[in-house]
């Protein structure tokens, strides 16, 4: 049972607003695919390694995580680490006590995104409804393939050979690809595959296929699942015996939702990822930079540069992330995703650095990037007039002075300069407020605080 | 003449005028009031009914430099806008000044 437990032990995140029942007479969104097929490459991004260093697949090898500090973890660990007992979320410390001869691999997440980028980019030649799910993870929409690429056998070779043409083939060789209709059927069919062997579940054969599996397939609550084997429940079948509202009883509706899976009422379409172009900048250090100021310095002059790309085309940011290439190879990510989506650099800035502070590089920097990967909407103009200080605090109730200008007003002229070079705000003046002639009453003044 | 775009002096003190005319075809009856209108440089060029006429006055101006004579009247579309138009009596043609709705 342990073993089942960790090979689903990456959650599947299923979006519980996109369920459609069973029910083929149930319309589904445009684009959306009902017919799934997951791909998976269990420890993407050690065999990444692996495949960048050939000497060491056959030696015991763990991929550090990506948090720093003084007590790092083991993240991803190697077949021969594993019977060693060296486990994924060890203290290095440990791991090392238990396996002597372990080589300990600094993680290189810019390494990893270029591969997920390549795998997706050649997966959307194929199928227009392409859904990532974690890097080394994708779900495919496969309805209406059967016309260009035949059967479901046929499809997910095809799918495979593209793999061979981008990916090293040991990474192509170790997945594992599940057909089914939605995404749960479709994961658990994968992860319950052999690499090179596909496991396609027919719409038919879907109950019959789902109630065999194993219980910790589902993606509910840890607790959920250790109340369920303590309940007894082992497989999907055994679950299937508790009536629904008995279910959601105990469970609450995770328990409804667990038996819709579980009896493949649920079927959860593969729905078209949309990844907006990122906006990047980078800066090459002639030496490599340790100082955290310095990477402060650059960091600002990044963030300018970046919100200055006309590509950005007005849009607030809602995410972004600074990598750095390390001295002696390897890379350093730190990512930040925002509540509220900005649109200056200041604000930017400080989450930044506050990420920076927790999740430091851990050796000297060669060069930085920026990278604005998501985005909210244009910044209205109404939020150049809610008044605000200059740590961002409303201000209201206070009547402005005759001339001044509010902090909020003045940093979006100053956004509005760096991005189109001049300010595009007027201020209206009066000329000759009297006059017959409206338009000599009147004019515009460009305004520049 | 220096480009304003390039120049941030120059665009800084540079004053743009506030509710300058634009251009207009006006279909007018033999009284000479407005039956349809189509604004130059609107991306519908197609021509409007003119329903109701609210208002009209007439502005007579600077005699003694560059005289102006404008015939003005307000009125209301076939779509529901309302738009104040002027009659140039020295230059000639039809202008749009103010546009509402």
């Amino acid at each position: 049972m342990a073993d089942a437990r960790q090979r689903y032990a990456r959650p599947l995140d299923l979006d519980l607003g996109t369920s459609y029942e069973a029910n083929p007479q149930n319309l589904l969104p445009s684009r959306a695919s009902r017919t799934a097929l997951c791909l998976w490459l269990p420890t993407f991004e050690l065999r990444l390694e692996l495949v960048r260093s050939p000497g060491l697949d056959t030696t015991s090898v763990a991929l550090l995580s990506t948090e720093g500090g003084a007590r790092r973890t083991v993240w991803q660990v190697s077949e021969r680490a594993s019977e060693a007992g060296v486990r994924p979320g060890q203290l290095v410390s440990q791991a090392v006590s238990l396996c002597p001869s372990l080589t300990l691999l600094e993680p290189d997440p810019s390494h990893y995104d270029a591969a997920e980028d390549t795998l997706l980019e050649v997966l959307s030649e194929l199928t227009p409804v392409v859904e990532p799910a974690g890097r080394g993870r994708v779900f495919l929409g496969m309805d209406g393939l059967g016309r260009l690429y035949g059967s479901p056998p046929n499809q997910v070779l095809r799918v495979i050979r593209a793999l061979f043409r981008v990916l090293p083939g040991p990474l192509v060789a170790a997945t594992r690809a599940g057909f089914a209709p939605g995404k749960f059927g479709a994961w658990v069919a994968a992860a319950g595959a052999r690499p090179g062997e596909p496991m396609i579940v027919p719409e038919a054969g879907l109950c019959t296929f789902l109630a065999r599996q194993p219980v910790t397939a589902l993606p509910v609550e840890e607790a959920t699942l250790d109340r369920l084997e303590r309940l007894g429940v082992r497989t999907l079948g055994d679950l299937l015996r508790f009536p629904a509202p008995a279910l959601v009883g105990q469970f609450g509706e995770e328990g409804g939702r667990a038996r819709a899976w579980a009896s493949g009422e649920r079927i959860d379409a593969v729905r078209p990822w949309h990844r907006p172009r990122p906006v990047r900048v980078a800066l090459d250090f002639s030496t490599p930079i340790g100082q955290v100021e310095t990477l402060h310095g650059a960091l600002d002059r990044l963030l300018e540069r970046a919100l200055a790309r006309p590509e950005r085309r007005g849009r607030s940011v809602a995410a972004l992330r600074v990598v750095g290439r390390l001295e002696g190879g390897g890379s350093w990510m730190v990512d930040a995703v925002l509540r509220d989506p900005i649109a200056s650099r200041e604000p930017l800035a400080f989450v930044l650095r506050s990420r920076m502070g927790l999740l430091p590089p851990p050796r000297a920097v060669e060069a930085l990037a920026v990278e604005l990967f998501r985005f909210g909407p244009p910044s209205s103009q109404s939020s150049l007039f809610d008044r605000k200080d200059a740590l961002g605090r409303p201000e209201e109730g206070r009547d402005l002075s005759d001339g001044e200008v509010p902090h909020s007003l003045r940093s979006a002229v100053r956004e509005l300069k760096l991005r189109l070079g001049h300010s595009p705000l007027y201020r209206v003046v009066e000329v000759d407020p009297l006059s017959r002639i409206p338009e000599r009453r009147h004019a515009l003044l460009s305004f520049d605080p | 003449m220096r480009d304003g775009r390039k120049d941030g002096c120059a665009r800084a003190t540079r004053l743009k005028p506030l509710g300058s005319p634009r251009g207009a075809r006006v279909l007018v009856d033999d009284a000479g009031a407005p039956v349809a209108v189509v604004v130059v440089g609107k991306r519908s060029s197609r021509a409007k009914r003119v329903t109701a006429i609210r208002e009209r006055w007439r502005i007579d101006d600077e005699w003694w430099r560059h005289p102006l004579s404008r015939e003005y009247v307000t009125v209301v579309l076939e779509d529901g806008r309302s738009l104040t138009l002027y009659l140039d009596r020295v230059e000639g043609g039809w202008w749009v000044q103010g546009e509402e709705g």
